[in-house]
């Protein structure tokens, strides 16, 4: 689908009564507004690096009092959904790794919260390897969710086919296809905990992956779930490098790092087209919420992302 | 683009006269600002609370207990930190209290990485769950014999780097320039080998650790830094001393 430039989203935009308005924050647009239209709205939640913080900061804490916690997010994204009729619910990974709910349970409760979430799909950060392959694939029956990677070759370990290179979505007739890439595992993961994993070229299996995804399957919308970082001083491939040369992919939805975006940053990618990056700090301390609008007729569409703090009054950002 | 509060004005006029205009007006908050939640009254959260609830218990059990007290908060900073000289210290004497090699010699130094320092601790009450937090990785001691010359490549790359936790050394420099390098209370011999603790993790070539490549010999202790840690800390404690956050000027940019 064509990006929207400003005189056609304003034009676009007309149709749902908002003449005048300019541009505005789809997530205000009531469902109801879609129903007998053309346009179809379709939001994207997304986290990264929960880092097993499944309670909240607490009060006392000098940068987070209160924050975060897997009871406030799943009020949020209940409630989300109750307003949203098209939500894709995804996490770009580290969901192990930095409160004893890990040391003890392994991630057990981790991936129950997430499926009670009805998380759509996540991709794996170097930290879900730290209590190795095989602590990993312990784990996978607590997740009703699959987990999605194109560049980590699992083949010769114990992950050999607990993994999908992608995923696609139908949402009211929106084909949405989702791919992801992880991080290089050398000199980061200990050997012992990834095995014979082997690391293949993110920006090589992005763009194959992406380029089935958008030309043979023809998807509406194309997600790289990315666990690269957002950014990085030295050479290491990122997403905004990702960005910068990929082709086929509408939004990034990144980790890693630990960056917190207040919104999807905007990049022009190799064709000289619009691309998102997005990312959410940390430790389920905010999450990431994407709205499309597409027009079925003209397959044109629009977004507009924005953070929400999580916690007992969350915040939009 | 900005948003201006007319513009949300607007859209709030736009979205309730299109419901007028379409049947019962029905006026949806533009602003989330307003949208509180409380764990209590929903049925989502009342299942997350349930499913949590078990866990939480157990592990709370375990993780409250006090192990130490300190005397101030102990902090990341580099080059140097009160938390990156406790846990060093920490590990080299824990390690050095349980390692009996054959040769006799103990370890000289400790060398950790500030990355590997996920929380810092408080004032006050140390729980067995800030310790975790502080060090949740399984990682174990390693020691490694290298040769005095790496010894000098590893302090040049703490000096380069802006430090990192370490202990059993001073390191003093100028213009990136190492002027003084002593272990313990000499100085570094490079016709010498040491002995370095330090994780596996980084002895496996993590953070890019290079100087610990092929070292004259390895020596494992089955021991956790986390479990070195909580030793030092309820030996501390058994013995009435509080924790102390000091710092004590062990690397020095002059």
């Amino acid at each position: 689908m064509d990006e929207l430039n400003m005189n056609s989203r304003r034009a676009f935009l007309k149709k749902t009564a908002f003449a005048g308005a300019g541009v505005l924050a789809f997530s205000s647009i009531p469902t109801d507004v879609f129903a007998k239209s053309d346009l179809v709205k379709i939001t994207i939640l997304h986290t990264n690096d929960v880092h097993s913080h499944i309670d909240p900061f607490p009060d006392n804490d000098p940068k987070y009092p209160g924050l975060g916690g897997a009871v406030n997010r799943a009020a949020l994204i209940r409630k989300i959904r109750t307003e949203e009729k098209n939500v894709l619910l995804l996490d770009a990974g580290d969901v192990f790794q930095g409160t004893p709910y890990f040391n003890m349970y392994g991630g057990e409760l981790e991936f129950k919260l997430m499926s009670m979430m009805q998380y759509d799909a996540s991709t794996i950060g170097n930290h879900d390897f730290d209590n190795g392959l095989d602590g990993l694939v312990k784990q996978l029956p607590n997740a009703s969710f699959p987990f999605i990677n194109n560049n980590y070759d699992f083949s010769d370990t114990p992950m050999a086919g607990k993994t999908i290179p992608h995923k696609i979505f139908m949402k009211d007739g929106i084909k949405i296809g989702v791919f992801g890439v992880g991080i290089a595992l050398e000199g980061l993961v200990d050997k012992r905990m990834y095995g014979n994993t082997k690391y293949l070229d993110p920006v090589v299996k992005a763009a194959e992956a992406s380029h089935h995804l958008k030309m043979d399957e023809k998807c509406d919308l194309v997600i790289c779930l990315s666990h690269l970082g957002y950014s990085s001083k030295g050479k290491q491939i990122n997403d905004v490098e990702l960005a910068k040369q990929s082709r086929n992919i509408d939004v990034i939805i990144g980790a890693h790092t630990h960056t917190f975006l207040d919104k999807p940053a905007e990049y022009v990618n190799g064709e000289g087209k619009k691309i998102l990056v997005a990312q959410v700090g940390w430790a389920g301390i905010r999450i990431g919420r994407i709205d499309y609008v597409f027009e079925r007729r003209s397959g044109k569409k629009a977004a507009e992302g924005h953070s929400i703090k999580i916690s007992k009054k969350s915040i939009a950002i | 683009m900005k948003q201006h509060p007319l513009q949300y004005f607007i859209v709030f006029i736009a979205i309730a006269t299109f419901h007028a205009c379409s049947g019962p007006p029905k006026i949806k908050s533009v602003d989330t600002a307003s949208i509180e939640f409380s764990p209590q009254n929903t049925a989502v959260d009342s299942s997350a609370y349930k499913l949590i609830a078990p866990y939480k218990k157990e592990m709370d059990a375990i993780m409250s207990e006090v192990l130490a007290v300190s005397d101030a908060a102990l902090t990341k900073e580099l080059p140097e930190g009160s938390l990156g000289n406790f846990v060093a210290d920490a590990v080299l004497k824990k390690t050095n209290d349980a390692y009996h090699p054959a040769d006799n010699k103990k370890a000289d130094v400790c060398l950790l990485n500030n990355g590997g320092l996920r929380a810092q601790l408080p004032k006050g009450n140390i729980t067995r769950g800030n310790v975790y937090e502080l060090m949740p990785f399984e990682n174990s001691i390693v020691i490694l014999t290298i040769s005095g010359e790496r010894m000098q490549q590893l302090f040049q790359f703490l000096v380069d780097n802006n430090g990192a936790p370490f202990a059993g050394a001073t390191v003093i420099s100028k213009a990136k320039k190492i002027t003084s390098l002593k272990i313990g209370d000499a100085d570094l011999d490079p016709a010498k080998t040491y002995k370095v603790v330090t994780s596996d993790y980084l002895a496996a070539g993590g953070d890019k650790y290079d100087f610990f490549k092929n070292p004259v010999a390895v020596d494992t202790l089955n021991y956790k830094l986390r479990d070195a840690i909580i030793d030092c800390m309820t030996e501390e404690n058994r013995k009435g001393n509080t924790i102390k956050s000091r710092k004590d000027g062990r690397i020095k940019y002059e």
